[in-house]
């Protein structure tokens, strides 16, 4: 029953077909483009090929360019060459230190016709120092197939984690060559000895000889405060280090008490121009009350982790000895308001001593001005008590001259025990007076100037005229012979 | 080195006057000798032009006196330390070029003063002998009222000479008093003085 349905279905069609006869198709409509300038214009094969004649004609040069253009090589080969790759490094340095920037780059030469080239995975790899094998040293680059000039070679594929060598921990010979893959093969730079390179700068593999710039102290640099110090006071050592290679250095000070040595280590983030380091007692007890009135040197080591340098040994610091007096109320003034250099001045201090007997205490003045710099002016010895402080008077003193005018005066004591500081010396005590400027003591009225100077001097003048009287009168006496002997 | 525009124009004017009189004493004297020359003209020594000039002022020197050579010399003598003492005395004349400046020991000793006195007199001495100056003065005819004028300029230069101890003693201030014209005045008129008997001589003559 279904069979005979579809064959009448079938039939039917048939004889619509036949009896339509054949069906006329339109031609295609023809399709308007609006120009620009409002025309109509017919896209038409001829109407392009009198375009492509006009150009050829009127823009020779431009025709040629853009035959180039649509040139499109004769596909003459389907068999896969595997590209070259090299190291490319333009630089002539090949001594390098750590942190010596570098352009280390891949170049490419790829034959292939570009409908089969294939991207490049790009690797750089190295043999470091002491090494015998290639690892990988960077990520990996990526070269696509249409990365390539009219050569055929590609534009330097840089590395961006290599811009120097500052990671290396081995100091040396090092060699760098690039590993490639295309998902089929696997080859590395140095496979292709036997090929010449295409240009300068390309390597197979790149020889460099790498060294390290040690971080160095300068022994100038080094210097304790306070110096000297007490014991118990807080003391540091100061230094300036100096990398190139902006390394993180682990600074050693070492501490030198007879036959023991004290090492302190931190690490210190250097710089070329230099980074201060400071230690200090708080870093370690450096020092006890046994070492009073010691002396001590110590040195430097720093270890960038490849080189390790020392500084020379330098002093410092010298400990103070234990306190024996105590010392106080300095005082300088003139005997009046005038300070006349010529005039007497009056200096003191107080001490008590700090133990639990007397101390015999020699104590000594000294002056500076820019005429006398640290000039002794007197010294005297005192029995100091242990309850109460006593007055050290240095009376009347004279300790000025005439260079001294119009100037500012500094004074000091020094002491024959060490002061509440540890000290032998009081600190320079500068004067807010300044000398008088008048040079000469004696006023006109002074008898000094008259009887002294005046006087004296006016009699010379006589006696000078009347020296001169004797000798002109001899003259005249013997001249006047002379002439009654000629008559 | 700074100069005191006043002091150094004081300093050249008494060397001015010193040289003017020179030169009138040795045109008093050539006057003299042209007016006696003629009788001399047998002279055996008419030749020899310098030596009768030589004898002839031996001949015209006449002896003054002595207490006039003396109060004369030490008069000069004085003369010398003061205008020492005003020059090297005074900070404003010589600012860096004074006693002070340049021996300040010496000059703020106790006898500073004298010391420098005793080389200005010394300078003077030496000068006088060498110059002949007192025996110039024989060479002229000073009545007794010129010569008690000597003592006029030895009184002004002891004041002068106070003047400048007193600038001396306040430096590098300046005393209450800025005497300085009265101290160079004293100078300059105690030098006219004693150089009047040859001033004078040349204008008579040429009267």
């Amino acid at each position: 029953m279904r069979r005979r349905l579809v064959l009448l279905l079938v039939v039917t069609c048939l004889f619509t077909i036949v009896a339509l006869g054949t069906i006329p198709v339109p031609p295609p409509k023809r399709v308007t483009i609006s120009s620009d300038d409002g025309g109509i214009r017919s896209p038409d094969i001829d109407n392009f090929i009198r375009q492509v004649e006009s150009w050829k004609n009127n823009y020779p040069e431009k025709f040629d360019y853009l035959k180039k253009l649509l040139f499109k090589e004769n596909f003459t080969t389907t068999e896969y060459k595997r590209p070259g790759v090299w190291v490319y490094y333009t630089d002539n340095k090949t001594n390098l230190s750590r942190s010596d920037e570098v352009k280390i780059a891949a170049v490419v030469k790829n034959d292939n016709p570009i409908e089969i080239r294939r991207v490049l995975y790009l690797t750089m790899e190295a043999q470091e120092p002491g090494e015998k094998i290639f690892k990988p040293l960077t990520g990996t680059q990526i070269q696509q197939v249409n990365e390539y000039d009219e050569n055929n070679i590609s534009f330097p594929r840089g590395f961006p984690e290599l811009k120097s060598f500052v990671f290396l921990k081995k100091m040396g010979d090092i060699r760098l060559r690039i590993r490639a893959t295309d998902g089929q093969f696997d080859w590395s730079s140095s496979e292709q000895k036997n090929n010449d390179s295409p240009a300068n700068g390309f390597y197979y593999e790149l020889p460099l000889k790498i060294h390290n710039n040690p971080p160095e102290i300068n022994t100038t640099s080094m210097a304790v405060y306070p110096n000297p110090a007490r014991w118990d006071d807080y003391i540091e050592y100061r230094a300036i280090i100096v990398d190139k290679e902006q390394d993180m250095v682990n600074v050693t000070l070492h501490v030198f008490k007879g036959d023991k040595v004290i090492n302190i280590t931190k690490p210190f983030p250097s710089s070329i121009g230099g980074s201060q380091i400071i230690f200090s007692t708080k870093d370690a007890k450096l020092f006890n009350e046994s070492d009073a009135d010691k002396n001590f040197t110590y040195r430097f080591s720093s270890d960038d982790g490849i080189n390790t340098t020392w500084t020379n040994i330098s002093q410092g610091p010298r400990i103070r000895p234990n306190p024996k007096i105590e010392v106080s109320d300095f005082k300088a003034a003139c005997e009046d308001d005038n300070y006349y250099w010529w005039q007497n001045y009056n200096f003191g201090l107080k001490a008590k001593s700090q133990g639990v007997e007397p101390v015999n205490l020699t104590v000594d003045l000294y002056i500076d001005t820019p005429a006398h710099p640290g000039k002794h002016i007197a010294s005297q010895t005192v029995l100091v008590p242990t309850n109460d402080s006593i007055n050290i008077p240095f009376k009347g003193k004279q300790p000025f001259d005439v260079a001294d005018c119009n100037q500012t005066f500094g004074y000091y004591f020094k002491y024959s025990a060490p002061d509440q500081d540890g000290r032998s010396q009081s600190n320079m005590m500068r004067s807010t007076k300044v000398i008088n400027a008048r040079l000469v003591e004696y006023g006109i009225f002074d008898p000094i100037m008259i009887i002294g100077n005046l006087v004296p001097l006016v009699i010379l003048t006589i006696l000078g005229g009347a020296l001169i009287e004797r000798s002109i009168l001899r003259r005249l006496i013997t001249s006047m012979k002379f002439a009654f002997w000629r008559r | 080195m700074v100069l005191d525009a006043t002091g150094f124009v004081g300093l050249a004017l008494l060397v001015v006057l010193s040289v003017i009189v020179a030169k009138f004493h040795m045109i008093n004297l050539d006057r003299i000798y042209k007016k006696v020359s003629g009788p001399m003209e047998g002279n055996p020594h008419k030749d020899d032009n310098n030596k009768a000039k030589k004898d002839f002022y031996e001949a015209l020197s006449l002896p003054q006196g002595s207490n006039f050579t003396i109060a004369t010399a030490s008069t000069w003598i004085l003369f010398s330390v003061a205008v020492i003492f005003y020059f090297f005395l005074t900070p404003t004349i010589f600012e860096n070029f004074n006693y002070f400046i340049i021996f300040p020991v010496l000059a703020s000793s106790q006898y500073g003063f004298l010391i420098l006195g005793f080389i200005s007199a010394v300078i003077g001495w030496v000068s006088l002998v060498g110059l002949k100056l007192p025996q110039a003065y024989s060479y002229y005819d000073i009545t007794k009222n010129e010569k008690l004028m000597v003592l006029v300029p030895w009184v002004l230069l002891l004041i002068s000479l106070i003047i400048s101890v007193n600038f001396g003693t306040a430096y590098p201030q300046l005393p209450i008093w800025d005497l300085k014209i009265i101290d160079f005045a004293a100078i300059l008129v105690s030098e006219g003085i004693l150089l009047s008997p040859f001033i004078l001589e040349f204008l008579e003559v040429k009267r």
